[in-house]
């Protein structure tokens, strides 16, 4: 490994963040204590005081001073995440073993040979990644988030600093290697720009018996049309600890939302015939909500093929639902969290995501409104909505996935995968079991028929 | 199996009495629909095509300064729909994965979506 530590830092291109200027809603008469007829809930509570103004400068290196390097005057403020990393050999600070792994009992690394433990400390504190969300300004960025240069090499080769050994590492599918000489584990640590190594990792908290037994309660549930083939062939013991690409994301914006909303004054029926139909009366309002909203760790995932979650072609919403995770409690990154376990690297950049946080960011700004809007029972339409970025905080992570993969080969000779995947922290499960299409079809039938005759006798009765 | 069973029972009664005033002429419709619902309800069940991460509702968020506009515009009757129309306050715009649409298409009838109760619906 030719890059030394702190040469992986990758500033990138001065990313311009430019969210519309908000148009100002009408200066009429603001409260804060609800519509004329008020509504039933009071406005949310909130940090007093006026919020900072958007960034429209250099952001400032907030959040540690030590850790926090501003990379271009007009850019993202870069903060350095592999800060004293070293790639190769990483030895156990007891007995000089190499060989070392995740205890999930404990959370922490173990020495497979001596058995010392040793704890990684929180990567947001270590590196002033966890300020309040309310003081963000600007674009803040781990390094390990930093733009994939797409020339960087995949494949790298270190030498082993206990028999000098070439030892190659392909970054796509591991990020250590055994030397082939002396049985050594060599570990990559360093970033390089081409989203191997994250700012931080969350280890697994569930093992693997737990995920075991987690998917087999799922699936069991699930057999009576379950394909007859993926019956015979399911074996929940070959799960398979993943660690996955994901972006934790800290978000300070001004929202503002225009729209109507109605209140429902009278609802009565009237007889038409022998029918008897229901009508409401409601009275309309402008409404406009305008407020700040501070989003801690919101989590996209960062892998391009994770990102595309149409049902039709994969079962990767299966890996979506098994969110939220517990980012807060990620450690500094080191390989040897995932020596026994598979990882995915990250192949997205924070420009490549930045659409989906913002729409994001805007549901929940929306979904939060509503705590305001319960007067409005029949509803509120925004016709419009505007948001401004005030400050982001993007940090890359490997967070951990139980995942049961089952290739299905149809009859027509195309293929699925369907996913099973327990979040290897909470312990959350959710996945996609095949069914048997003619089972299904014909009970369908079938109830189809008991329903159509119940129904033909319902309506000859009525 | 028993489960399943109950689970279409559970629909078809709460979907008849939804906003409605003639419940058993339209709980006799909706049984005509039954297997198509059962389909759906047990397509749903094992592949789980509609499941998505709940962000906007499970992401830790905070607000403040609020600042509320309310005023009377005016006033609507002989109303047929129980909700505002095109109210979109609660919808979801971000997420990749998720809801009805989700399932396979063509497996449903069009416009079974608006039978169907509050949870199964696609926002």
């Amino acid at each position: 490994m030719d890059t030394a530590p702190g040469e992986s830092q990758v500033a990138g291109p001065p990313r311009q963040w430019s969210p519309a200027e908000p148009a100002p809603l009408p200066p009429a008469p603001w409260h804060t204590a609800g519509p004329p007829p008020p509504p039933s809930a009071p406005v949310s509570p909130g940090a007093p005081g006026p919020m900072p103004p958007a960034a429209s400068g250099p952001p400032p290196p907030a959040f540690g001073p030590a850790a926090v390097a501003v990379a271009e005057p007009t850019g993202p403020a870069v903060v350095q995440t592999d800060v004293g990393a070293k790639d190769g050999l990483a030895k156990c600070s007891r007995c000089g073993s190499t060989d070392i792994a995740l205890n999930i009992a404990t959370g922490h690394l173990r020495c497979n040979f001596c058995r010392f433990e040793q704890a990684s400390p929180n990567a947001l504190a270590t590196y002033h990644l966890d300020g309040d969300p309310k003081l963000l300004t600007g674009l803040v960025v781990g390094s390990g988030s930093a733009d994939i240069v797409p020339s960087t090499d995949e494949v790298l080769t270190f030498k082993c600093a206990a028999c000098g050994a070439e030892v190659v590492i392909d970054t796509k599918s591991s990020m250590q290697a055994r030397c082939h000489w002396c049985r050594n584990t060599l570990s990559m640590n360093q970033q390089i720009p081409n989203g191997a190594v994250p700012d931080m990792i969350l280890p697994f908290k569930l093992s693997k018996e737990t995920a075991v037994a987690n998917i087999s309660a799922f699936v069991g549930k699930r057999m009576t049309f379950a394909h007859p083939t993926f019956k015979a062939e399911f074996q929940p013991e070959n799960v398979m600890g993943v660690y996955m690409p994901y972006m934790v994301v800290d978000v300070n914006a001004k929202i503002r939302l225009t729209g109507q909303g109605e209140h429902q004054t009278r609802s009565y029926t009237e007889k038409h015939g022998d029918n008897e139909e229901r009508y409401y009366d409601a009275d309309v309002y402008d409404v406009a909500r305008a407020f700040d909203i501070y989003i801690d760790d919101l989590t996209v995932e960062s892998s391009s093929e994770r990102l595309d979650q149409t049902p039709s072609r994969n079962s990767n919403n299966i890996i979506n639902a098994i969110m939220p995770f517990d980012p807060a409690e990620s450690v500094t990154y080191n390989s040897n969290y995932l020596t026994g376990f598979a990882s995915e690297k990250r192949d997205t950049n924070v420009t490549d995501l930045a659409p989906i946080v913002t729409t994001q960011s805007q549901d929940i700004a929306r979904y939060q409104a509503n705590n305001t809007l319960q007067f409005y029972d029949r509803g509120v339409r925004w016709d419009d909505e505007q948001i401004d970025l005030v400050g982001q905080r993007w940090v890359s992570a490997y967070l951990p996935v139980w995942l049961y993969s089952y290739y299905e080969k149809k009859s027509n000779g195309k293929s699925f995968v369907h996913y099973v995947a327990v979040n290897g922290r909470t312990g959350k499960t959710m996945g996609s079991v095949p069914i048997n299409q003619l089972r299904l079809l014909l009970v369908s039938a079938v109830v189809e028929i008991i329903g159509i005759i119940l129904g033909v006798i319902i309506l000859l009765v009525a | 199996m028993m489960p399943d069973i109950a689970q279409l029972t559970n629909i078809v009664i709460r979907a008849a009495s939804d906003n409605s005033d003639n419940n058993s002429g339209k709980l006799g419709l909706i049984l005509m629909l039954a297997g198509f619902v059962f389909y759906g309800a047990m397509y749903l069940r094992y592949r789980n095509t509609d499941k998505r991460d709940h962000y906007e509702s499970e992401t830790k968020a905070e607000t403040a300064n609020m600042e509320a506009q309310d005023s009377f515009s005016r006033s609507l009757t002989h109303l047929k729909n129980s909700r505002m129309s095109g109210a979109d306050n609660t919808s979801v715009r971000g997420a990749r994965a998720g809801g009805l649409s989700s399932l396979t298409s063509g497996v449903l009838p069009k416009g079974l979506n608006g039978i169907l109760p509050k949870e199964f619906r696609d926002h």
